[in-house]
């Protein structure tokens, strides 16, 4: 069954995105049962939250316009295939000087602009949380550089943010060495 | 005017040899396989002067080698885009929508070409269809066609576009501008500078052709 052509997530279940035609347990609410949540959008925000929000015992529903992916099966190496994963709904881009912007600003499909997103996403140096102060310019934050390093690795955990085991900078900071090997 | 012929570039060098590697799988092969399918006569969108004047401008915009074969089928895959009516998820505000700036905009160049020659675009002798895109190009037109669409802006941001989009998503653009093509699952491994995987395009610099050659024939 093509993901485009019929919801895939339904009867209890949902695609399994690491195996080809596998599915996992889903929780599922008729049409007619409360919930606490209803997400529109099951992007990095939208799909995170529910997850979240499920895991603390809410009932959560997530709705998406795009498809449930199963990469493994459904993505050719191509980039004009790949154009499927794109929002491409019509915005406009006006003013003395129009961007011109790409067609894959956004995606469409569970997951969102995650589905092809580059998975980079660094952390502020600490003297960038008090900029004005330290480097004389911008602003400080209001809070201590301390007090983000736990999100920082909760959100990169939950977005699969790829990236260093040991952070170059901030908390157990180590030096990194790239080694040349030829 | 000779069209470049880039494969010197890149002699021997054909991305599809790559096909039954694992640089493809099952589901790249359909996809690819469907593309190199297209029939280059087959059009939804354009009515027969319409499609007539889109090949002819094809073919200035991207000509291609006559030894060539089968060309990349530019004109069909522009017209299989504007038939799906699949956008590019942004339009600047001064072009109408897609298909509206295609139809008006084919029609204007029609109109720009009797001006010029007397006849349709298709008709005229190359130089002359040069002269009628050149004028597009920099907005020096005299048709009261254009009324209501910029020609330089359907110029620079949908014709260009969508030509160049549909040419270089075809794999004998791929082989003659050396691109590897299709990466999954096998990707690469070489990553330093000027390190090679024996499955990537060789570049013929100057004196190293013959060379290039041979490890083009080999790539697969
Ligand atoms: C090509 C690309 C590369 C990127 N690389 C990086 C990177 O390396 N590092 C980084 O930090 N960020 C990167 N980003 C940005 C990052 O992916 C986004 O900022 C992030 O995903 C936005 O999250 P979001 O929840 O706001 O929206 P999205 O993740 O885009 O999710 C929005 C979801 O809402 C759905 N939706 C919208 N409207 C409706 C509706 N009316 N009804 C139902 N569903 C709807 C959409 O289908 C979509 O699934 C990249 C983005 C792109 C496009």
């Amino acid at each position: 069954m093509s993901a485009e052509s019929s919801p895939r997530a339904i009867n209890g279940r949902a695609p399994d995105v690491f195996r080809p035609s596998g599915w996992v347990a889903m929780r599922e609410y008729s049409e007619d049962e409360p919930v606490d949540f209803a997400i529109v959008g099951s992007g990095a925000g939208g799909g995170t939250l529910a997850c979240k929000l499920a895991e603390h015992g809410f009932s959560v529903v997530a709705l998406d316009a795009g498809p449930y992916w199963r990469p493994l099966e459904d993505f050719a190496s191509d980039e004009m295939h790949q154009s499927k994963l794109y929002w491409t709904d019509e915005r406009i881009v006006d003013g003395e000087n129009p961007l011109q912007l790409g067609s894959n600003n956004s995606g469409k499909s569970v997951g969102g602009s995650t589905v092809h997103f580059a998975m980079v996403s660094l952390r502020f140096r600490p003297e960038w949380f008090k900029s004005l102060s330290v480097l004389g310019y911008g602003a400080d934050w209001p809070l201590d550089w301390r007090e983000m390093w736990h999100y920082y690795a909760e959100v990169e955990q939950a977005l699969k943010v790829s990236g260093p085991v040991n952070y170059p900078w901030g908390r157990n900071a180590r030096a990194i060495r790239i080694a040349r090997t030829n | 005017m000779k069209p470049i012929d880039m494969n010197e570039r890149y002699p021997g060098y054909n991305v599809l040899n790559k096909r039954n590697s694992p640089s493809w799988n099952d589901q790249t092969r359909e996809v690819i396989d469907a593309r190199l399918a297209i029939d280059a006569d087959f059009h939804r969108f354009c009515d027969e002067a319409e499609w007539q004047t889109l090949c002819a401008v094809c073919n200035q915009i991207i000509p291609q080698p006559d030894h060539r074969c089968p060309k990349v089928p530019i004109a069909a895959m522009v017209d299989q885009k504007l038939y799906s009516g699949k956008g590019d998820g942004y339009r600047d505000a001064r072009l109408p929508a897609q298909s509206e700036a295609w139809r008006k905009g084919l029609a204007a160049i029609n109109a720009e070409a009797a001006l010029e020659g007397g006849k349709p675009f298709c008709e005229l002798a190359q130089e002359q269809q040069r002269v009628v895109l050149l004028k597009v190009q920099k907005g020096e037109v005299a048709s009261p066609a254009w009324e209501g669409l910029s020609p330089q802006l359907f110029f620079a941001k949908r014709l260009l576009h969508d030509v160049v989009t549909a040419y270089f998503a075809h794999p004998a653009s791929w082989s003659e501008i050396g691109f590897g093509g299709p990466a999954s699952p096998r990707g690469y491994v070489r990553m330093n500078f000027d390190r090679r995987d024996p499955w990537e395009a060789s570049e013929a610099r100057p004196g190293r052709e013959e060379e290039a050659r041979r490890e083009n024939e080999h790539v697969g």
